[in-house]
């Protein structure tokens, strides 16, 4: 994976690096990829497709069940206010 | 008649395809069973599921499927047997998994279409590509603090079914007749309750311009954040003609998406191409099984499909012989069309006359008092009653009128208002006859010039013995009764 690649991934996850880590992390992720890719060469021709053995997605009832957890929800959130979980403003 | 935009050097005209959100009428939300109603205390209905916290597992609604199928098959749509969940990436503070659970190559819904109606009265087929569920994001609120966003997370998971149209609209009056014409399936089958105002449903559009005559699909842009029918066929008009003007000025156009700002009628960049979304899809392995749709689901939903406004308006014009137009503004929406039903039924109510007395007197009141037929306090019974008593001449039309109002207020049938406040029309020839002499007697000088050829006197007569008689007199008679009495 070259920089560029990197950069691109490290912006749709909001991430800013400079560029010796753009370096670093570029090696890094090619080593993973590279890793990943030697699974591709085992043979599996022989082992059944796990996919394959289908079942239907397991469904449930249109029931409400879970209600005013919202104290809960936030209890553990940094910034709450009232009953909301805050962030930096995403408007000007 | 053809929609083209006459730009300086060429003829264009326009292609739109239509995105429409549509938020599902259900209980429990589309993977949790947190309640999927709107409002109420911020993060209240919201469970561990929706707030994406570590270690949950999503599990489908089932009724959240069937309302797809069913609108799948309002849409004319092919359904799919399986269909598969996928993962939507991007990050933002409303969307706290980090992804959205969607649909991306296998939709539950394929191939359909709706047919809508143009301004020359010809039917257009607009192709539907897909249909396909996915989570609804939360909501924030910016204006409580200072430097900060408020998120609640209420409408987080709750169950949309985004339904894309083929690039077939050419132009905004189309896009706007499809618009109405989905939201009027949607309502009928009670999968969505239509609502644009409130968000529940939303529309993006993606429009592009050619000369006229070519078949070329050129650069198109998305337009976003048009709530409502008008604000829809606004935005496509604008983006439409900028999209000639970059081109004939010797520009070009990028692909990009843009938002609508209604009060100053233009749309403007929201993100262009270098910051285009790259969602990176994948299955979703908490839902890795296919999503099953058995033949005995699509039997069973196809049973419980109600008649869909266009089977409904063909069958009031074969059935009671309404016009066209009558027809189709009464099935507009379904309570309408029911409330029409019900009247037409009434004994001696004529279903043309029934009809228009609704569309007309009726609607006037509603609009008037801005209700809705939902929220009438006149029974549908009434409105025929009424009907079947101008018909048998009990009262005339002005007083059908104002027992609207009156039945509107008082909540009470028209027989009883009739005889409480005597409203009987005065047919009776002789009582007639007697207020038209003493009329004629009083006013010696207007019955002088009537006579001498100044026949605009005539409507002076009839509105004296009008008011003479409280409204209440037949004006056939009176007509008649004053034309013997006038040229004698």
């Amino acid at each position: 994976m070259d920089k560029k690649e990197t950069q691109h991934i490290a912006k749709l996850a909001r991430l800013r690096f400079d560029d010796d880590e753009l370096t670093n992390l570029s090696e890094q992720m090619t080593g993973i990829l590279k890793w990943v890719d030697m699974l591709q060469s085992a043979d599996t021709s022989a082992v059944a497709d796990i996919s394959g053995e289908e079942k239907p997605l397991g469904t449930r009832k249109d029931e409400v069940k879970t209600a005013g957890l919202s104290r809960e929800l936030i209890k553990n959130a940094p910034e709450p206010y009232e009953h909301f979980f805050t962030v930096p403003r995403m408007v000007e | 008649m053809k929609y083209v935009i006459k730009g300086n050097k060429h003829e264009w005209e326009v292609v739109i395809g239509l995105e429409v959100h549509c938020q599902v009428i259900s209980n429990a939300k589309l993977f949790s069973d947190a309640s999927a109603a709107s409002g109420g205390t911020p993060n209240d209905t919201v469970s561990f599921i929706d707030a994406g916290f570590p270690g949950m597992l999503p599990v489908v609604n089932e009724f959240c499927v069937e309302q797809a199928v069913k609108t799948g098959l309002g849409l004319n749509a092919e359904i799919n047997r399986k269909s598969v969940f996928a993962r939507k990436n991007y990050f933002y503070a409303d969307l706290p998994q980090g992804y959205q659970i969607s649909q991306y190559d296998k939709p539950i819904v394929g191939n359909g279409y709706l047919d809508i109606e143009l301004e020359d009265g010809s039917a257009k087929r607009i192709g539907i590509e897909r249909l396909h569920l996915e989570q609804d994001a939360g909501k924030s609120v910016h204006d409580l603090l200072p430097g900060k966003s408020c998120i609640d997370l209420n409408r987080s998971g709750v169950a949309l079914m985004e339904i894309v149209s083929k690039p077939e609209m050419s132009s905004p009056y189309e896009a706007g007749a499809y618009m109405t014409k989905m939201r009027s399936i949607v309502r009928w089958l009670g999968t969505c309750d239509g609502n644009m105002d409130e968000g529940s449903m939303r529309c993006d559009a993606n429009v592009s311009v050619r000369p006229v005559g070519s078949s070329e699909l050129r650069t198109r842009c998305e337009v976003k954040n048009v709530n409502s029918i008008r604000y829809l066929m606004q935005a496509i008009e604008y983006e439409a003609r900028r999209h000639v003007d970059v081109y004939e000025n010797g520009g070009s156009i990028e692909q990009e998406t843009r938002l609508f700002n209604p009060a100053a009628k233009e749309t403007r960049t929201m993100r262009g191409k270098e910051n285009a979304n790259d969602y990176r899809y994948f299955p979703d392995p908490d839902l890795s099984f296919p999503l099953t749709v058995t033949e005995e689901l699509i039997e069973r939903i196809k049973s419980e499909m109600p008649e869909l406004p266009d089977e409904r308006a063909a069958r009031f014009i074969k059935e009671y012989g309404l016009p066209k137009d009558d027809a189709a503004r009464l099935v507009s929406e379904m309570a309408s069309a029911d409330y029409f039903e019900k009247a037409a039924q009434v004994k001696g109510a004529d279903a043309r006359k029934t009809a228009n007395l609704m569309l007309v007197e009726l609607a006037a009141m509603l609009t008037d008092r801005k209700i809705s037929i939902e929220n009438v306090e006149i029974k549908p019974e009434w409105l025929g009653r009424l009907t079947a008593l101008v018909e048998d001449g009990t009262i005339g039309l002005r007083t059908a009128k104002d027992l609207i109002i009156m039945m509107e207020d008082t909540r009470r049938d028209p027989d009883s208002l009739i005889e409480e406040k005597g409203l009987r029309q005065v047919s009776d020839t002789a009582a007639i006859e007697k207020i038209i002499d003493g009329i004629i007697e009083a006013n010696p000088s207007e019955a002088e010039g009537y006579r001498a050829g100044k026949e605009k006197l005539m409507g002076f007569f009839v509105g004296q013995v009008m008011k003479a008689t409280g409204g209440k007199a037949n004006p056939g008679i009176i007509n008649k009764l004053l034309k013997e009495k006038l040229s004698k």
